[in-house]
């Protein structure tokens, strides 16, 4: 079983998107802040990160840019969720290091198509 | 210097005063003469005769042909006196041919100069008979003859006195000149005139046509300088409460140091004696000759005033708005001191009057201004509000739809199948609000600018069947058949996908809403002929189409056609609105024809290759098409229309494609994206005039090389182009541009140019930067010179001066052109016309415009045209 890292500070978006993954057969430890992200990616690495871009201090383009920095989390590929789906979002999400990009609110079907493609599951 | 064509051409004075002296001496002395010669050889006597009578008329008019008739003059007396000594020597120093002509000489002079001036010479003349008489040559026999010593004594005097004499004529020469120095200089001064009237008059149209405060008092500044010479210019403003006088702008001598220094020195109103506060006080001009006189100069503000701008003159004017002094203006001289009489403030005041207009309209229009930029700030705000709302509300959205398909799945799962269409109605109904949500936010975006275009190389074919896979779905639900047309190849166009996908999806999914068991048609075609290269996409349904009242409205935002058709058919009544800004910004348009009933068309009409500017200006005016082959471009600017409708019906009819701009900058706007083989340009046009346009171009790289012809009366000014000129220089001449201009216009085998220019540094400047680059360089001083410097050199180019003594550059070109052989020469005109104001003056004040502009033989600006494009 995958074990997906959902980082997102709204509650019932959390709630929401983590009940829908674990439906789908992923293992699911959430984050709710880039803080709470750096501490967790200490103490397990998981197979993919779904990456809220607005977050409260650290944005998700900085958190991506941290962990895509850091060796020992390089390899894990992110999916950026942003809300946003301004023109530019998408190169701002790749250069920021994102592996995919995906907007809010989500469609679940594409999103587990990303994931699929990105983890090979 | 002779001109044989000018009649007016007379003799030297000095030549023309000579004569009757000359003739007179010359026929006494041949008689004399005669009277000593044997009688036995009469041919000897009438030779003297003959020659007596003949040479003073021949001498005068050998002198009046030549190149220097001053130096004849002299030569002259020169000869006089040879010839006179020759006779003296000849009749055995006959005393009265000795004494004839020192009285004679006395006599012309006295004419000549007067009694007064006359003086030295009678005295000369006394001393002569009274050495005469002193060394007793008396008995005064008429044919006597002297004795050798008294014989050179004589002869000595007599040169001496011609010598005199020649110094005297070349005194009134010098004097003679000097009168016509003062005549030029009276002339100069009705010039200097009549250009400040003609400065003056072009202030007042400079303050009618802008409102650039600046610009006004820096062309005041300057007409002023041409009389007076003032190094500043300052205007201060009372403030709202009108307690100080606060600095509003300086021109001049005026660094940024300085004003920097004069930050906050503002002058208390109550500030007892200082020029400033008694100009709102008196409301009149002051004048101080001498600053530091002056005692506000040592007390408060205006001392440190003065210590920071050391004026050594000052004159103010006060600025009266509606009754009431609202400021100062200011005229400082820091190097000189200027002498000023009343009727000089009296013409300066004349100035103040328009810079008092041009300060209201520049107040006006800055109120103008702020209001409307309130407004844009208020309208971006309120894009920008619902922008971030938008963001906002689709946040919860997200978790809204997210939990309602949860839902829906659990009770698929769980078999609770009664509860999936009402879980699958809240989906439904939170799908609507999203989309409502991302057209609000799509078309607030597109209000407050922010939206770009990401254009890109796509396939027509490719998006049109992209999107009918997409609205597949839809167009099946109302059971509708959904058709492809193409009129032409389509091809690839370079336009944002997303947004064309867009445009056409809106299209399409409105078509299949208001049709039921009906026909969407789409018919696609690419337009390409001359200019023009369009991609038009038609969607054409069978639905219940509109009426005309609601055909009005169906663009406007939230305007559907019937408020009921949203209970109906769905739709946020956004996405035609948003679909037409889409299609303006692609510099394209949509339009729709309805019949109720019976069916809608809605036309998609995009310029293809835009380049992604915002739509606005003329559709036609877009990039060359490389496909359609080599039509040449004429850019037309005047911002005449029916000058402009002409020129475009005769260009056309020549097989150019013409465009057309009415003012300067839209004129250069659009040569620099169409890049057009020629452009006419009319001198007169509003805010920015013909010459202007013409500066940017020739100073613009790439718009540089085009030819550009000149129209509109028959100036001065623009005959030297329609005469002909390739290319103009401005002065002062800069070395860079000259080569560059010259080497332009060089072709593999030219190699030499002439340069036609009056002034010497100029012209010697001119020939070593042109010789330094390997030109084989002749000169010449004048039109006429620059002739023959032609017809002696064949140069292939010519740089030529169009102000010239004698015969000028105008006159140069016309008889350049006489020349078959000259029809390959190019010429450059040297000009500083365009910076005159007194030229823009002069083209403004015509009125005779359109009638001299519509009388010009029209194959004559077509030939124009023509030629600049054949060669």
């Amino acid at each position: 079983m995958h074990t997906i890292l959902l980082v997102e500070d709204n509650e019932m978006n959390r709630d929401m998107l983590s009940r829908r993954l674990k439906r789908n057969g992923y293992d699911v430890v959430m984050a709710v802040d880039g803080d709470d992200c750096m501490n967790r990616l200490r103490s397990m690495i998981p197979d993919l990160i779904l990456m809220d871009i607005n977050l409260p201090g650290r944005d998700g383009y900085q958190l991506t840019r941290e962990i895509k920095a850091d060796s020992s989390t390089a390899h894990i590929p992110v999916i950026a969720l942003t809300a946003h789906a301004m023109s530019g979002d998408r190169e701002k999400c790749i250069e920021a290091g994102c592996d995919d990009y995906d907007t809010k609110p989500v469609n679940i079907t594409s999103l587990l198509e990303k994931m699929m493609k990105l983890i090979g599951a | 210097m002779a001109n044989k064509r000018d009649p007016k051409h007379k003799a030297h004075p000095a030549l023309a005063r000579s004569y009757w002296p000359r003739s007179f001496a010359y026929a006494a002395g041949s008689l004399l003469v005669f009277a000593q010669v044997p009688t036995d050889n009469t041919i000897a006597q009438y030779v003297v005769l003959g020659f007596g009578f003949l040479y003073p008329t021949l001498f005068y008019h050998l002198g009046m042909r030549s190149r220097n008739t001053r130096f004849v003059g002299f030569l002259g007396y020169y000869l006089d006196a040879l010839i006179w000594s020759a006779a003296v020597i000849y009749t055995h120093y006959s005393i009265v041919l000795l004494l004839l002509a020192p009285i004679l000489a006395a006599v012309s002079s006295l004419l000549m100069m007067g009694i007064k001036r006359a003086f030295l010479p009678a005295l000369l003349m006394t001393t002569i008979l009274a050495s005469v008489w002193y060394f007793e040559l008396a008995p005064f026999e008429p044919f006597g003859h002297l004795s050798l010593p008294q014989a050179i004594f004589g002869w000595a005097m007599l040169l001496v006195f011609m010598i005199y004499i020649t110094s005297l004529v070349n005194g009134t020469t010098r004097s003679f000149v000097a009168a016509r120095h003062e005549l030029q200089e009276g002339n100069t001064k009705i010039k200097e005139q009549s250009e400040q009237l003609a400065s003056i008059t072009y202030v007042a149209q400079l303050v009618n046509s802008t409102l650039d405060l600046d610009q006004v008092l820096s062309t005041v500044m300057r007409s002023l300088n041409q009389v007076f010479s003032f190094t500043m210019m300052a205007i201060l403003f009372v403030d709202e409460k009108r307690e100080k006088l606060v600095l509003d702008r300086m021109s001049g001598d005026v660094s940024p140091q300085l004003l920097e220094r004069l930050e906050g020195l503002d002058i208390p109103l109550d500030e007892q004696n200082s020029a400033f506060t008694r100009t709102v006080t008196d409301a009149q001009p002051v004048y101080l000759a001498d600053v530091s006189k002056d005692i506000g100069a040592s007390e408060g503000v205006s001392k440190l005033i003065y210590e920071i701008v050391p004026a050594k003159s000052m004159l103010t004017f006060p600025l009266r708005q509606d009754g009431a002094v609202e400021g100062v203006l200011v005229f400082a001289n820091t190097r000189n001191y200027l002498d000023l009489d009343p009727s000089n403030i009296k013409e300066i005041g004349r100035y103040v009057t328009y810079i008092v207009s041009a300060i209201r309209n520049a107040k006006n229009y800055r109120a103008i201004q702020d209001a409307r930029a309130a407004a844009d700030a208020a309208n971006v705000a309120k894009s920008q509000f619902l922008a971030n709302m938008s963001h906002e509300l689709r946040t919860p959205m997200n978790a809204v739809i997210g939990y309602t398909e949860m839902l829906q799945e659990e009770a698929e799962d769980r078999g609770l199948d009664d509860l999936v269409p009402d879980f699958e109605k809240i989906r439904s109904a939170s799908q609507h609000l999203l989309q409502l949500i991302n057209d609000v936010l799509d078309l607030s975006k597109i209000e407050a600018d922010r939206i770009e275009l990401s254009p890109e190389v796509l396939s027509v074919d490719e998006l049109i069947s992209n999107v009918s896979a997409h609205v597949e779905p839809l167009i099946a639900k109302n059971r509708n058949q959904l058709k492809i047309t193409r009129r032409s190849a389509l091809g690839e166009v370079f336009l944002d996908r997303v947004r064309l996908h867009q445009v056409i999806l809106n299209l399409l999914s409105n078509s299949a809403k208001f049709t039921r068991k009906g026909t969407i048609e789409v018919v696609a075609e690419r337009l390409t002929e001359h200019e023009h290269d369009l991609l038009i996409i038609k969607v054409r349904d069978s639905g219940i189409g509109m009426t005309e009242e609601q055909l009005e409205r169906v663009f406007e935002p939230f305007a559907q056609a019937d408020a009921s058709t949203t209970r109906e058919f769905g739709g946020t009544g956004l996405g035609l609105s948003i679909s037409r800004q889409i299609c303006e910004m692609m510099g394209g348009s949509l339009t729709a024809t309805s019949e109720k009933d019976v069916g809608s068309v809605f036309t998609v009409c995009i310029p293809v290759e835009h380049t992604g500017v915002r739509a606005g200006a003329l559709p036609h005016a877009k990039a060359a098409d490389k496909s359609v082959g080599p039509v040449k471009h004429v850019l037309v600017i005047d911002d005449d229309a029916s000058i402009r409708e002409l020129m475009t019906r005769m260009l056309k009819r020549e097989g150019f494609s013409v465009y057309t701009a009415s003012s300067g900058e839209e004129g250069l706007e659009m040569a620099m994206r169409i890049k057009p083989s020629v452009i006419l340009l009319d001198v007169m046009l509003p805010r920015m005039d013909g010459w202007a346009v013409l500066t940017k171009i020739k100073s613009t790289p790439e718009l540089a090389d085009i030819p550009v012809v000149m129209q509109s009366i028959l100036d001065e000014a623009n005959k030297g182009f329609m005469l002909g000129a390739r290319d103009y220089l401005t002065k002062p001449i800069d070395r860079k541009r000259v080569l560059s201009v010259i080497g332009k216009l060089q072709r593999s085998d030219d190699k030499r140019v002439l340069v036609v220019e009056d002034d010497k540094d100029t012209r010697e400047i001119m020939a070593s930067w042109l010789t330094q680059a390997g030109w084989e360089v002749s000169a010449a001083v004048d039109g006429q010179e620059g002739l023959e410097a032609w017809k002696r050199t064949r140069a292939d180019l010519v740089i030529l001066d169009l102000m010239m003594p004698r015969m000028d550059g105008f006159e140069f070109m016309e008889a350049l052109r006489q020349i078959p052989e000259a029809r390959e020469t190019r010429v450059v005109v040297v000009t500083a016309k365009h910076l005159e104001p007194e030229d823009l003056q002069k083209l403004n004040g015509s009125v005779e415009r359109i009638i001299q502009k519509a009388s010009r033989p029209a194959d004559e600006i077509v030939q124009e045209v023509a030629r600049h494009l054949g060669q």
